[in-house]
């Protein structure tokens, strides 16, 4: 089952079983797919201080804070 | 004392044919037989993608693990593709005609090999690693996609990721 990995530069990965991408420097959190999503297209991601936001279609999917 | 002068000399199927000698060029071949070397055996392919958004200047580590449990070997290494943007083989990195290498820094990919258990049937993990940097290829796409060969001899695969 594919994830979503949010990572705290702001950047969005989904990755397959298995598999793991890390940003040089970077926190990242797994999270499960949201729904009716499979891939980046049309994700979007905004920062909030130490949270960040991935939206799809201007409308929030998942929040992670990365304090 | 026990005498079996009356029971007839057992032959295994072995020793009958034996005692016909070699079989001729003219003489039929026996249906026995065939080929019975990996006969038993299912060669297949396990496929896992993962991408990710990248901005110039950033670095990324990508890790793909497979593990393999009994009656499942790993055959060889993965196969690693990777392509800026969708999957086509203009995208690929390095190669795709669309493709500036100058705008990227990549190292490997590498593969550990090793066995986790030598309790009955050995087992092995195989981890590969790639890191990639985005020089100053903008704001992109990178999908990476691996595959994995393997050999098993049940149709069910006996691993995981």
């Amino acid at each position: 089952m594919k994830k979503l990995l949010i990572h705290s530069n702001g950047q969005l990965s989904i990755v397959g079983e298995g598999i793991d991408i890390a940003f040089k420097d970077v926190q990242t959190v797994q999270t499960d797919l949201p729904e009716g999503i499979s891939n980046l297209d049309g994700l979007e991601t905004a920062k909030e201080g130490s949270t960040v936001i991935v939206k799809h279609g201007g409308k929030e999917v998942a929040k992670v804070n990365f304090n | 004392m026990a005498d079996f002068s009356n029971l007839e000399p057992i032959w295994s199927n072995y020793q009958q044919s034996s005692l016909r000698g070699r079989i001729g060029q003219r003489d039929i071949l026996p249906r026995s037989v065939r080929a019975r070397n990996l006969g038993v055996f299912i060669f297949g392919a396990e496929s896992e993608e993962a991408s990710t958004t990248m901005e110039n200047g950033q670095q990324v580590f990508v890790t793909a693990t497979i593990t393999q449990n009994d009656e499942y070997e790993i055959f060889g290494h993965s196969y690693l593709s990777m392509y800026v943007g969708n999957i086509a083989v203009a995208n690929l990195l390095p190669g795709g005609s669309s493709i500036d290498e100058s705008q990227w820094d990549i190292i490997g990919p590498h593969f550990e090999f090793y066995k986790w258990s030598d309790t009955g049937f050995a087992k092995h993990k195989e981890i590969t690693t790639i890191y990639v940097r985005n020089i100053s290829a903008g704001s992109v796409t990178l999908t990476f996609r691996f595959k994995w060969r393997y050999i098993s001899s049940s149709s069910e695969a006996n691993r995981s990721f």
